[in-house]
């Protein structure tokens, strides 16, 4: 298996709404895209992603709805509001920022 | 999600759906698994395994969740009850303190209440108004019928003006008559304040006439005592004086009539009588108090300026109104009744919010105290995680539990202490409103119960949970200390303020009481008896004086037609003028007028300052005469003798009520007497002989007998004149004064154990504080000592320290009373609001109280032992 890094509870927010800006999806479908996206380096640990689902919507970037899945299963579907879609810009820049500033001091391009 | 209001339900559908939720999620990885290759048990096996801990994922998933807050506020509500019993002692006394601080504001709330907010107990009463008339400087006078028909033809704004006059008759019956009080009613006055009769029916106007009362209205009271409640009562009639008379109706039960103290209108009345109202006297006699009810829109304000408009037209009309510039007032008719007690209430309701704060004060010095000795466990959460305002919450809700149970028992302080100010029997409000603690004195005590608990809660929670964890976890919470004392200091000097200012306002209130105690009425109350008895001419009055006068162990008997400082009896005043006064002038002057026998004076001791007192000659054929008081003879003669000087008074030498304006030659002169108030000091006053007045006269006797061994002697003299006529309403002069005396007495008393309460629990605080300090500088006291600090320095130190605060809050209160005091004004007699000597001594007594609860501690400072002191940790 390739070497794969835990994530990081303030980064894993960041991924959730970064997957859900591209289409709503449920809950195994966003740990599966971002395993895939990630080529399978960062693992989420399935105990931290519910959590981190509910805290978002409760902070009302993202929005919930009942709807079928693939198989015909009922699965709850997570999307992004206006006010995710805010958050969601402004910690990519802070992300950017972030790497930015460690990469120097780490001396790497 | 549907959103559900029921948040138990809220609980369960979010339950199910978490639940649903994660298992779809286990069985896609299943799924998933599966077509990776393994078999279907290991999948599920392996889906579970990567999924984690269900419980502790759901466990974290509920705490992410919207309402979240029930769930941790029942788990708050457990802790809190575990945390009071550890510290049981706090608890118990913080939850007395609450009591006792909520409790003294339920039984205040609850008189407030009753009294200032209820509505009167009548139909549309927000729309009642009192309708007063005007003479001059007399704003309070009641209306002639002239009157009465007049503003009923002109008023726009009210539908409805009826009027009222209360006098006493005579009930035979089987036995002894009774004697009742009798209200004559304008046709309307009955269906104004009551909807329905409880038997029977109201007057209309055809039951005025002229000739006589045909008809009448009798109290439950009245049905009860004498027709046994028999409901056969209507038609039947009943003898009132010499009439006999059909009864029509029945009042209901709880009928009252609620008037302004000043109109002296008993509450109970058992007899109503109609009254014609016609324009047939323009000066005819003034004599009833009127109400009126506006229009629906119709405003008070509005009101006003229409009476003002019809005083003006009236004033046109009748050359007597003019020239004794009469007007009219209008007031909402609760407003009138409760002018005279709603300043006292509300300042005993303003004085109890001061001890609710002395009390909340101290509950905060007891959770910050508390707050110090579970710094460890504070410490501990905080290092685990606790977010600061999920510990606020926690420690608020400690707090408002304290509150709530403080709350319940206040209840029951609340209900002990209204019961003990209702025993101190205040007449002027029992008149007013049923008192009693009722669902609206509940409501309020939970309320302040809970505010009470968040105020002196808030406090301790934010300064408790500031919590540096790195210092705090090396031992001892003492960083800390240092900013919780100066809240400490703050609460004690905020206590110590608000006392002085209650023990400032009790000392004038209680030296005010003093001051009325020592009013000499102008009369000796001591050992006189009085009563009353039906109507009668001179020769009746003159045979039952004289035959009482003649009974061994009497002094002296004599009658009056008004006793002194009797609240239950119409007054009769009127203008007089001298023979000097300009016609403009001659009806600017009031005075009350009494008809008197004589020896009236020699028998309530009044003092006959100049000439003489009137003799049986003294009738309407020889000279008509009259006795002035020292005040009329001082206004209307300056610097001469009155004797010999004459005066034009309005009396009826021809019969009972039937008044002429009447030339009297003054050949007495006597001290003032205090008629209606000890304080305030009245109008002058004329009296005349009975046989130029005839009215229904009250008896007096001056005797050092018993009443129960002189009323029999009484009754039987009066069986030997009269075998009809009773001897009623027996009360001596002494019980007549001490009524006057009641609204003083009451207020001092109450303002009292409001002080007392109040000194009390900031006495405590201070020790509490005290003693505290004490404790937690004990190790940095042995310290010192081993320094070579002796014992005296040290206790020094420590009142210094804790004597300081005290001293900033009786500046802070000396400041407070000098603001507040001038509200008390119209309570005080005798004292000004800013009497320094009260000022002083209370403040200086306050100090000593404040010093003794700090010594006290402060002593087992010296006593530290250094050894000890120092290992103690």
């Amino acid at each position: 298996m390739s070497p794969s890094v835990e994530v990081l509870q303030g980064t894993l927010d960041l991924l959730i709404l970064k997957t859900l800006a591209l289409e709503p999806m449920h809950g195994w479908g966003i740990a599966q895209r971002i395993q895939q996206v990630s080529k399978e380096v960062l693992q989420v640990q399935q105990g931290s992603l519910y959590p981190a689902l509910y805290r978002l919507e409760r902070k009302g970037l993202i929005q919930a709805e009942w709807g079928a899945s693939e198989n015909n299963r009922r699965a709850k579907y997570y999307s992004l509001t206006k006010l995710g879609r805010a958050q969601l810009e402004r910690e990519i820049a802070d992300w950017d920022l972030l790497s930015a500033a460690v990469a120097s001091i780490l001396q790497r391009a | 999600m549907r959103f559900s209001w029921n948040p138990f339900r809220r609980k369960r559908e979010f339950e199910r759906s978490m639940s649903e939720e994660l298992r779809f999620y286990v069985e896609q990885q299943t799924a998933a698994n599966i077509a990776a290759g393994m078999a279907p048990e290991e999948a599920r096996r392996r889906a579970r395994l990567q999924f984690g801990a269900e419980e502790g994922v759901k466990a974290e998933c509920r705490e992410e969740r919207r309402g979240f807050w029930l769930d941790s506020l029942w788990a708050d509500v457990r802790y809190s009850a575990r945390v009071s019993r550890k510290h049981l002692a706090i608890t118990l006394m913080a939850v007395l303190t609450v009591a006792i601080g909520v409790g003294a504001n339920t039984a205040i709330f609850s008189v407030v209440h009753a009294v200032l907010l209820n509505p009167l107990p009548y139909p549309n009463a927000g729309r009642l108004a009192a309708i007063e008339s005007g003479f001059g400087e007399e704003l309070r006078a009641p209306a002639s019928r002239y009157e009465v028909a007049q503003l009923r033809m002109r008023s726009r704004l009210f539908d409805r003006i009826e009027g009222i006059w209360v006098t006493n008759g005579l009930v035979p019956g089987g036995g002894e008559p009774e004697q009742v009080k009798l209200g004559d009613v304008t046709e309307n006055f009955l269906s104004l304040l009551c909807a329905k009769p409880a038997l029977g029916r109201l007057f209309t106007a055809d039951d005025a006439i002229a000739k006589g009362p045909t008809a009448i209205v009798i109290s439950y009271g009245l049905w009860q005592r004498r027709f046994g409640g028999d409901p056969g009562v209507i038609g039947r009639t009943l003898r009132v004086g010499e009439y006999a008379i059909t009864i029509i109706g029945v009042m209901p039960q709880d009928f009252r009539l609620i008037f302004a103290d000043d109109q002296n209108i008993p509450a109970n009345v058992d007899i109503f009588m109609p009254v014609q109202i016609d324009l047939s006297e323009p000066d005819g006699p003034s004599f009833l108090h009127t109400i009126g009810r506006l229009r629906p829109g119709a405003n008070f304000a509005a009101a006003q300026s229409e009476a003002d408009s019809m005083a003006a037209q009236i004033r046109q009309l009748a050359p007597n109104f003019a020239a004794q510039d009469f007007s009219l007032h209008v007031a909402p008719l609760h407003q009138d009744d409760v002018r005279s007690v709603s300043r006292p209430l509300a300042l005993l309701f303003g004085g109890v919010g001061f001890v609710l704060l002395i009390a909340c004060a101290n509950v905060a010095n007891l959770l910050l105290a508390r707050a110090g000795a579970r710094g460890r466990e504070i410490t501990i959460r905080a290092a685990l995680g606790a977010s600061r305002s999920r510990m606020i919450r926690q420690l608020l809700t400690e707090s408002i539990l304290l509150g709530a149970a403080g709350g319940a028992a206040a209840l029951a302080v609340g209900w002990g202490a209204l019961q003990a100010m209702l025993a101190l029997r205040p007449e002027p409000l029992l008149r007013l409103a049923p008192i009693r603690l009722d669902a609206a004195a509940l409501a309020f005590t939970f309320a302040v119960a809970l505010a009470s608990g968040v105020a002196f809660g808030l406090l301790p929670a934010l300064a408790a949970s500031r919590v540096d964890l790195l210092d705090a976890l090396k031992g001892g919470a003492r960083g800390a200390t240092v900013g919780k004392s100066r809240w400490r200091a703050a609460l004690i000097s905020g206590e110590v303020a608000l006392s002085l200012a209650l023990l400032i306002g009790t000392g004038l209130l209680v030296r005010t009481l003093v001051e009325v105690l020592r009013v000499r009425p102008g009369f000796e109350a001591q050992n006189v008896l009085t009563y009353t008895t039906s109507p009668g001419g001179y020769e009746f009055v003159h045979r039952f004086t004289e035959s009482v006068a003649a009974i061994p162990g009497v002094e002296a008997a004599s009658a009056v037609s008004h006793l002194p400082l009797d609240g239950t009896h119409g007054n009769w005043y009127d203008t007089f003028y001298s023979e000097s006064t300009p016609p403009e002038l001659q009806s600017k002057n009031f005075a009350d007028c009494r008809s008197i026998l004589p020896g009236y004076f020699r028998t309530v001791g009044a003092t006959l300052i100049e000439g003489r007192d009137f003799t049986e000659s003294d009738d309407a054929a020889h000279e008509h005469v009259a006795i002035v008081d020292d005040a009329l003879a001082r206004e209307t003669w300056p610097g001469e003798s009155a004797l010999g000087k004459k005066v034009n008074v309005s009396d009826s030498p021809k019969g009972f009520y039937q008044f002429e304006r009447d030339w009297v030659v003054v050949v007495g002169v006597v001290k003032h007497v205090q008629n209606f108030s000890l304080t305030a000091s009245g109008r002058p006053q004329i009296y005349v002989p009975f046989q130029l007045a005839p009215r229904p006269m009250s008896y007096v006797v001056r005797s050092s007998l018993p009443a129960a061994s002189l009323v029999p002697q009484i009754r039987e003299q009066l069986r030997k004149i009269n075998q009809q006529a009773p001897v009623a309403r027996v009360i001596s002069l002494a019980a007549l004064v001490e009524g006057a005396r009641s609204q003083s007495r009451f207020v001092a008393f109450l303002a009292a154990a409001l002080a007392a309460i109040a000194l009390l629990l900031a006495s405590i605080g201070i020790t509490g504080v005290t003693s505290y300090s004490v404790t937690q500088r004990t190790s940095e006291i042995g310290i010192r000592m081993t320094l070579g600090a002796g014992p005296r320095e040290v206790l020094r130190g420590i009142l210094r320290q804790n004597l300081r605060p005290v001293v900033a809050g009786l500046a802070a209160g000396l400041a407070m009373a000098l603001v507040l005091t001038p509200l008390l004004q119209s309570l005080l007699f005798g004292v000004k609001p800013y009497d320094p000597l009260t000022f002083m001594l209370l403040a200086g007594f306050l100090l000593v109280v404040a010093f003794a609860a700090c010594y006290v501690p402060a002593r087992r400072a010296m006593r530290v032992d250094p050894m000890v002191a120092l290992r103690y940790e």
